[in-house]
């Protein structure tokens, strides 16, 4: 408890003696000032509770995670007295104001303003309320202190950042792509001689050696074309505390799988469920700025769950037809086993990225599984040493 | 401002302080209007000029100068000085009040000082308290906001803030808030005497009686604590009855039961000195035997008029909100043996126990005798009452009982008497003291009952006080308390009244309880309520061969006027107490004096023309030197001097610029209007190094020429003072 308060207790109780032993103004004078004291101190609390304004401004209503975005606040007194102590607390859940401290105390001299300019950094993706959270006002005996809820929040959505690398740690993908056209060297696949203009990729070098001039793979309808990525949108959390962070690493993840794809020329089809079944294909990276934008704006819920994707979404030949299917998840669902089940069936190499505390069941429930790779992904853990 | 202000406020409370202590000396008193004028106008006259600049302060310095100046010459020096020595309180208020800024002064800048001056107050503050010495309230008001002021400055420099934390604009902004906690202290009551936290006590007793009232409905609980109430040790009455107003019964009276009625509920023996108690009653039907021993000795007396002497009464009594086992009954009860009403009983000493307990829905109607206790006939009977031989008592006892009276035969009374002699006579030996002044009161009384109402009458013109204090541990003895009562604090509640009275009477040979009961009044016709807070206790003294009669020695309280007898025809002279002639007094009205009121004009005129006079010359000096000043400078320092009265000038027209404004954007919010030529020049001023031509400075005198043309026809005061 607030010593000075104790003190003021204390004061009080012995006005109380003092007028129980002794009459006269000096004695009822005292306890009628250790009275009043608080009543004047609530007063002045309510008077600039009344008065106390705060203005907060982002350059940009548009976010990017772990991307500092300039951040301004003014605090206003419109008062004619003067503010003696004001504390304004942030939003810390899911970001951050650099350069700030929230225990700094602020005089304001009476119809006076200061303004303050820092960054804040949004940790996760998502639409959330950052900025000032709560407003903390204290009186200028340092008695009382008035805790109070910032009426006008700043609200932002956030988008995911994207993480770019050169290579993909957990998984070869030469080795991944080896059954694509460009690196087929089997007797059985069909060639051609080499005419001017063709893909040296295409070259089988097997048969050429046999032959003796160069030959090329002839395409198929029945080739495999790059990789697909299901993004599990089913949120099981209703605090934004725990599916915030997942749903943010997922998406990151996404990104820089979708990136890293697209730039090694690798075609990509994205495919998750919300209110209908969606499927975003990219093949290059000129259009990969709108499959950003797409990404961002992906919802998660709790209706959005995996059995709507089973029969559905397993089913579909363009993403049968992909060398590998990337799947994100959080839990390995009944639904998601008969998708990843699906898949091996087909020949289809799965990656499972798993978001999750822990993956023990995962790996038991995954043991002996052919074709399939499980990286289990920690919850805020680094999306670069992740990939 | 904020420094003035801050000023302001020392100076003001330190000054006020002052005055207020000091008042008295001063003399003052009978110019109180005047001297609080003075005190209030003199701290803000010092720290105005204090804090005014260069010209203003010639202004508040001149204006009472002049003032002075007109007066005196006016009256003369010589009359000036004469009535000053005459009102010497004129000098020493503005003396104190000169001292008073300077320490006011002193205060506000060193923190030591302000220390000390801290210490001072509260040490002042106790001394005056514990020598109850006097001291006004304001006085008091003002100290407590300097020592608010110390701690908020104190409490300020503490505070680690960003942001403006000047000190002195702190206080000066929270000041207001300052000033209306000083005025509440003032405004706020202070007595004379130490708190006496009834409405806590009363706030307290109410909630006994609320919770007992639960208690009671609840789980039915009966209260028969009213056994052991009464006489406590430290000072206070029964304090859980009276004041509680818990209602326990009503009382319905018949048209004999006269104006009060005394319902006792127990009766003790033995006195130690600190207290009563119960220990030698026997278990004998003691209430049927007293009453019949008072009607034999009514009936061997005066059978014909017996009820000159006595009457047949009856009350009923219902419980309400309250569980006992105890019946109310008035002293000469009648009551038939085992039964009262429905209710069987039994007597535990002098008490009527019922068998079963008595709740709300529960009543009795309660028959007994009322004695005419203070007349004289009454009187004259008690004094020449003759034994009651066996024929007298088996007659009133056959009238009454007819069958089923055992326990109440001859032999049983005469056993009776033994007993109240043995167990309500002790010996009670006065102090020599005690003894001369009871000796003085019953002086020429010739009978036990003269004696006994004589000193009922002493006792009655004691003082009534229900808390007299804590009885002393010294007290240990009947004879002890009697001293310490009757000698050294001569006041108390009723059980005191009533220990003084039964103790004095065994003094006297008299065997004499201790009674407790409800004393219920009934100011109109009709139930009355009893609440708790009407317990009481008396005393009642044994005569022989009458029994025991009930005595009120308590302050303020009464038995009830007795009757008339029916077949006297007494004689009364009519004399009127308090009457006495006064001479008569003429006094001769004087004619009342018309005072006359003139007002010798040149007394307001002269000054009046003068303060016009320096205020004139006042302008006409300000410009002249204005325009000396300006015609000196260079031309940078003359374009900046225009440039921020051309400022000032469109701030007082209500263009502020702001601190983060630059003098572009300032420019471009001025109305159209405005001649915004000064504003470039002002730029390049600051910013560059370019000199100033004279087609800037042309600038800046044809813009200043503008603003002021403007600002004068806002308001005619700028028409008059700006320039």
């Amino acid at each position: 408890m607030n010593r000075r308060l104790i003190l003021w207790g204390i004061l009080w109780i012995l006005s109380l003696v003092c007028i129980s032993f002794w009459g006269g103004p000096v004695s009822y004078g005292f306890f009628a000032a250790m009275t009043i004291i608080p009543v004047i101190s609530w007063l002045y609390l309510f008077m600039v509770f009344l008065m106390f304004r705060i203005y907060q401004k982002l350059v940009s209503p548009v976010m990017v995670t772990r991307e500092p975005s300039p951040f301004y606040f003014t605090l206003v007194n419109e008062f004619p007295m003067i503010f003696a102590g004001v504390r304004v607390r942030f939003f810390s859940s899911f970001s951050t104001i650099s350069g700030l401290n929230s225990e700094t105390e602020y005089e304001l001299r009476p119809h006076s303003s200061i303004k303050m300019e820092t960054q804040i950094v949004c940790h996760y993706r998502g639409e959330y309320e950052i900025g000032i959270k709560r407003v903390e006002i204290e009186d200028y005996l340092r008695l009382f202190r008035l805790s109070y809820k910032n009426p006008d929040t700043l609200r932002v959505a956030v988008k995911p950042h994207i993480i770019y690398f050169d290579s993909l740690k957990t998984v070869n993908v030469s080795e991944l792509l080896r059954d694509s056209l460009y690196h087929k060297n089997t007797p059985d696949i069909l060639t051609r001689e080499y005419m001017a203009g063709d893909d040296v990729r295409m070259i089988n070098w097997a048969q050429t050696a046999r032959s003796g001039v160069p030959m090329v793979r002839e395409q198929t309808g029945e080739e495999r074309q790059g990789v697909s990525i299901y993004l599990d949108t089913y949120r099981p959390e209703e605090d934004e505390r725990d599916y915030l962070p997942a749903e943010n690493t997922m998406l990151e993840i996404l990104l820089a799988l979708s990136w890293f794809m697209v730039s090694k020329g690798i075609s990509i089809k994205e495919f998750h469920i919300d209110r209908d079944k969606r499927i975003y294909p990219v093949s290059d990276t000129a259009h990969f700025d709108d499959y950003y934008e797409f990404i961002s704006a992906v919802s998660f819920a709790k209706e959005y769950s995996p059995d709507r994707a089973v029969g559905v979404l397993d089913t579909d030949v363009s993403i049968l037809s992909s060398n590998a299917v990337f799947i994100i998840t959080r839990q390995l669902s009944d639904p998601v086993m008969k998708m990843i089940n699906t898949y091996t069936h087909n020949d289809t190499e799965v990656l499972i990225y798993l978001v999750c505390e822990t993956a023990d069941d995962a790996v038991e429930a995954l043991n002996g599984v052919a074709r399939v790779t499980l990286i289990p992904v920690e919850v805020d853990a680094e999306i670069e040493e992740v990939l | 401002m904020t420094v003035f202000f801050y000023d302001l406020l020392y100076c003001f409370s330190v000054s006020i302080l002052s005055v207020s202590l000091l008042w008295d000396h001063t003399g003052a008193k009978e110019h109180a209007i005047a001297g609080v004028i003075i005190a209030v106008i003199l701290p803000v006259f010092f720290t105005a000029v204090k804090n005014a600049g260069r010209r203003f302060k010639l202004l508040i310095l001149g204006i009472p100068s002049v003032i002075a100046v007109s007066v005196l010459s006016l009256t003369g020096l010589k009359e000036g000085i004469e009535y000053l020595s005459s009102n010497l309180w004129i000098l020493w208020l503005v003396f104190i009040c000169i001292g008073a800024y300077l320490l006011a002064v002193l205060i506000r800048s060193y923190i030591l000082v302000r220390r000390i001056a801290a210490m001072v107050i509260i040490a002042g503050a106790i001394l005056l308290t514990y020598y109850n010495e006097p001291i006004k309230k304001v006085s008091v008001a003002v100290a407590m906001l300097l020592l608010l002021i110390f701690l908020v400055e104190m409490i300020q420099r503490k505070w680690n803030k960003v942001g403006d934390t000047d000190m002195k604009r702190h206080v000066a902004c929270i000041s207001p808030f300052l000033l209306v906690f000083a005025l509440l202290v003032l405004a706020s009551p202070a007595r004379k005497e130490a708190y006496d936290w009834k409405f806590a006590v009363e706030l307290y007793y109410k909630a006994v009686a609320g919770f007992d009232r639960i208690n009671f409905s609840l789980f039915k609980k009966a209260d028969d604590s009213f056994a052991n109430a009464g006489f406590t040790e430290n000072g206070t009455f029964v304090s859980s009855f009276k004041n509680n107003n818990m209602q326990i019964f009503t009382v319905n009276p018949s048209i004999y039961s006269g104006r009060v009625v005394y319902l006792g509920g127990t009766s003790m023996d033995h006195f130690d000195g600190r207290g009563w108690s119960e220990k030698n009653v026997p278990d004998r039907k003691m209430i049927m035997l007293d009453t019949l021993e008072t009607r034999c000795a009514v009936w061997q007396a005066d059978s014909e008029y017996m009820t000159d002497h006595i009457r047949e009464s009856s009350v009923r009594i219902a419980y309400t909100g309250y569980y006992t086992h105890y019946f109310f009954a008035p002293v000469k009860t009648l009551m038939n043996t085992g039964k009262l009403g429905e209710f069987s009983y039994h007597t535990e000493g002098t008490g009527i126990l019922s068998d079963k307990k008595l709740g709300p829905g529960d009543a009795y109607t309660i028959y007994y005798f009322r004695l005419n206790k203070d007349s004289e006939h009454f009187r004259d009977l008690v004094k020449s009452a003759e034994a009651i031989d066996r024929d007298t008592w088996e007659t009133v006892r056959y009238n009454y009982f007819k069958s089923g009276s055992s326990g109440l035969e001859y032999e049983d009374y005469l056993a009776y008497r033994d007993e109240v002699y043995k167990t309500y006579l002790s010996d009670v030996k006065l102090s020599p003291e005690l003894s001369e002044k009871l000796d003085e009161v019953i002086k020429g009384a010739d009978s036990d009952i003269e004696k006994m109402q004589r000193t009922e009458a002493w006792l009655k013109r004691f003082k009534y006080s229900s808390s007299p204090g804590k009885i002393p541990n010294s007290v240990d003895t009947p004879e002890e308390f009697l001293d310490h009562f009757l000698l050294n604090t001569q006041s108390g509640y009723c059980a005191y009244y009533a220990t003084a009275m039964a103790m004095l009477a065994r003094s006297q040979g008299l065997p004499a309880r201790y009674v407790q009961g409800y004393r219920v009044s009934f100011k109109d016709a009709g139930t009355v309520a009893v609440t708790k807070n009407m317990a009481h206790a008396w005393c009642e003294i044994y005569f022989d061969n009458v029994g025991w009669i009930p005595f009120e020695a308590t302050p303020g309280y009464s038995m009830g006027k007795p009757w008339e007898a029916a077949n006297r025809n007494e004689t009364e002279t009519n004399v009127e107490y308090g009457q006495q002639r006064t001479a008569e007094v003429t006094v001769e009205e004087k004619e009342p004096v018309e005072e006359k009121n003139d007002i010798d004009p040149k007394l307001v005129l002269y000054p009046l023309i003068g303060l016009a006079v320096f205020i004139i010359l006042y302008i006409l000096m300000s410009r002249l030197i204005y325009s000396i000043r300006t015609a000196r400078m260079d031309n940078e320092s003359r374009a900046m001097l225009l440039c921020r009265r051309n400022l000032r000038f469109l701030r007082l027209m209500g263009y502020k610029k702001d601190d983060a404004e630059t003098l572009e954007e300032y420019g471009m919010g001025l109305p159209a209007e405005t001649d915004k030529g000064f504003i470039t020049c002002m730029e390049k001023i600051l910013y560059s190094e370019q000199k100033i031509n004279d087609d800037m400075l042309a600038t800046v005198e044809r813009s200043a020429k503008e603003i002021l043309k403007q600002l004068k026809k806002k308001n005619i005061i700028y028409r008059l003072f700006v320039w």
